[in-house]
């Protein structure tokens, strides 16, 4: 019940929000404390016991749910509110309609993460890509191109994840994904297809991830932050619950999504090498991690899924995090080409300092994070044998290129003082810096402190295994 | 079996409508693609889902129609010529895959799959060939359709049935939408003349 009144604070929020948000400034305060409240109230039911048995396992059992569920479910919610207060540093004046836009797309991504029905789940999935294509609007002109093909690649992928749900339905007979039995082959070869086309399509996989630099380019710096950490990471970890519901997995299809992971972190990687523009650099950015999960689905191991699926968790926070800093970046100099920014560092420290944890988060770099989920994810890899450790190896390499890519911007940006006059600081609001100095240290500790969540992770990748 | 047969062949033939035809007459060729697969619905004793899709079936062709009241109908990038033999020919390419892959049907279903995989082609062509953002969108709706006859297969499948409809409405008002915006900017809808007015 508290799981619900979570999700429904931010659309009663959404809805207070468009319906008494004629003034700005008031909307974005109401949308802040909503989500807020949201995450306050999602800790404390989380963590001080209630009842007999108490604690996470107890929450999660009452609601017919997985921890591992709810613990990305959690993730989406804290980082939906960093990105609430983002956008209240961010955007001036926003529109009626930014807010309560925003809160159905938090809400919804949460609420996919972890509803366990295929109706339910789908409608979760439409209504957030509706939102978001209005978002994405939200600057009109070029955006509207962006938005464009933002819903209509991705309705072309929703049709394809709807044929591959209802041929689930037809094949189980039920639209539980937790009472799934075992069906023929020719079947889950057929739906695993359609799933991974259709969801692929909306984690922006390599070749259909033509919409990713466009959309998160044009869309407002929060958005496209919340897009590229969250909704991706949680569309993946969708991807992994549904496919993994197939009994048994094909090899022939694991290998294919492996094989995909790689391109697409290759395609991701070198393309993010040579963007001027940091939100088009960071769009390509977010294809290499999409590439790196992909990789962990298609090794298939549990190891290789609980590495996943903290590499899921680990993106919302690390993503999220760079994604603040090129917003703080882009409000303070009105900037957001490399050639044009230079020598930040020395006025603008906390978010140089972000940057560069999150960006070395992002590259796998230890003790952060990103390091222990990569790590988790290529042992599996060396692992599996076959053609796995050579593609394991494929993949460190093209991490590398990525590293070297964010060495780049990160140099460009805040030092190379000596070349270019250093860029001036109009304004930087305490709204952005706060998740900027959350997120770096959430990086650090879930990244020298891993056990606790990996833990849970590794309790619900057997579950999805069904171990 | 013939039933089946006598409404795929109107299924395929409207949805060859929809890529060769302007976008007002190939909106008219949704609407007859909608209730044809309405009237099957019926036939399959699916009474809520046949009431559905004749209902909210007619919706997204208002919408599309409503749009393009507002917008000029852009200059298509292929003639009609081109366009009857790319149908051809992606009709025998669906035909030769539907062949090839025939044993993963149900062995119930194996004419209702060769007109829907033939459909599958159709909706491609339709969204690879055309820079309107209305025939994009009735590409889509194409696909939409087929999961609307797939729900067939199943049993109890009316609140599904429901639910894709409702939200074909809404991706046709969400991309109508954006069109007429784009439209009031820009003065075409015409995806390859919006990418050089905008730069």
């Amino acid at each position: 019940m508290y799981t619900v009144c979570v999700l429904i604070i931010p659309l009663v929020t959404a809805a207070i929000c468009a319906l008494f948000g004629r003034n700005a400034k008031t909307a974005a305060y109401v949308a802040v404390i909503g989500m807020t409240l949201s995450a306050i109230l999602f800790t404390v039911r989380w963590f001080i016991p209630t009842g007999a048995t108490a604690g996470l396992d107890s929450y999660a059992a009452a609601i017919g749910l997985s921890t591992g569920a709810l613990v990305v479910a959690y993730v989406v919610i804290v980082v939906g509110t960093f990105i609430t207060w983002c956008s209240l540093g961010y955007i001036e004046n926003a529109r009626r309609i930014y807010y309560p836009l925003l809160l159905i797309v938090i809400s919804t991504t949460a609420a996919a993460v972890i509803s366990t029905n295929l109706a339910t789940l789908y409608i979760f999935f439409e209504i957030g890509t509706l939102s978001t294509a209005l978002l994405v609007t939200y600057r009109r002109g070029r955006a509207f191109e962006a938005a464009t093909k933002f819903i209509v690649l991705n309705s072309v992928g929703s049709s394809f994840t709807l044929i591959a749900l209802i041929l689930m339905f037809i094949n189980y007979g039920t639209l539980d994904i937790s009472s799934f039995g075992s069906i023929s082959s020719n079947a889950i070869l057929l739906i695993s297809l359609f799933l991974f086309i259709g969801l692929g399509t909306k984690i922006g996989v390599v070749p259909m991830h033509s919409w990713v630099p466009d959309t998160y380019s044009e869309a407002p710096t929060p958005v496209s932050a919340f897009l590229a950490g969250t909704v991706k990471a949680a569309t993946a970890f969708v991807l992994i619950r549904l496919l993994f519901a197939l009994h048994p997995a094909l090899d022939v299809v694991l290998l294919f999504i492996s094989v995909t992971g790689v391109l697409t972190v290759g395609v991701g990687a070198l393309m993010a090498y040579t963007q001027k523009d940091l939100k088009r650099f960071l769009a390509y950015s977010s294809i290499e991690q999409a590439g790196v999960i992909l990789f962990a689905v298609g090794i298939g191991s549990a190891a290789a899924l609980t590495g996943g699926i903290f590499q899921i968790i680990n993106n919302m926070v690390m993503k999220t995090l760079v994604f603040l800093c090129v917003a703080a970046v882009i409000a303070a100099t009105k900037q957001r080409n490399t050639d044009g920014l230079a020598g930040l560092v020395t006025k603008m420290p906390i978010v140089a300092a972000g940057f560069l944890i999150g960006a070395l988060a992002l590259s796998g770099i230890p003790p952060l994070n990103g390091f222990i989920s990569e790590y988790l994810i290529l042992q599996a890899g060396f692992q599996k044998g076959g053609f796995y450790p050579a593609l394991s190896v494929l993949l460190l390499v093209l991490t590398f290129a990525m590293f070297a890519a964010y060495v780049k911007v990160f140099q460009r940006v805040f030092f190379r003082v000596e070349q270019v006059k250093v860029s001036e600081v109009s304004y930087q609001s305490i709204y952005i810096i706060i998740p900027i100095i959350i997120l770096s240290v959430l990086c650090v500790l879930m990244g020298v402190f891993p056990t606790a969540i990996v833990d849970q992770i590794n309790k619900l990748s057997l579950t999805i295994l069904g171990g | 079996m013939e039933t089946v047969l006598l409404f795929g062949i109107l299924w395929v033939v409207f949805a060859v409508l929809i890529v060769i035809l302007s976008d007002k007459r190939a909106t008219l060729a949704l609407v007859a693609l909608n209730l044809t697969i309405a009237a099957f619905l019926l036939i399959e004793n699916d009474l809520a889902g046949a009431l559905a899709k004749a209902t909210l079936g007619i919706a997204s062709p208002i919408i599309i129609l409503l749009a393009i009241a507002r917008t000029k109908q852009p200059r298509p990038r292929f003639g009609v010529p081109t366009l009857i033999l790319a149908a051809l020919f992606t009709l025998a390419l669906s035909y030769v895959v539907a062949f090839s892959v025939r044993s993963q049907f149900p062995e119930a279903r194996t004419t209702e799959a060769y007109l829907l995989i033939a459909l599958f082609g159709i909706a491609f062509l339709t969204l690879v060939s055309q820079t309107s953002i209305v025939k994009l969108l009735l590409g889509i709706l194409i696909l939409e359709n087929i999961a609307t006859l797939l729900l067939v297969w199943g049993e109890n499948t009316a609140l599904l049935t429901v639910v894709t409809e409702v939200f074909a409405v809404l991706i046709t008002f969400t991309i109508a939408f954006i069109a007429v915006m784009d439209f009031v900017e820009y003065d075409t809808i015409d995806s390859s003349k919006l990418k050089q007015l905008r730069g």
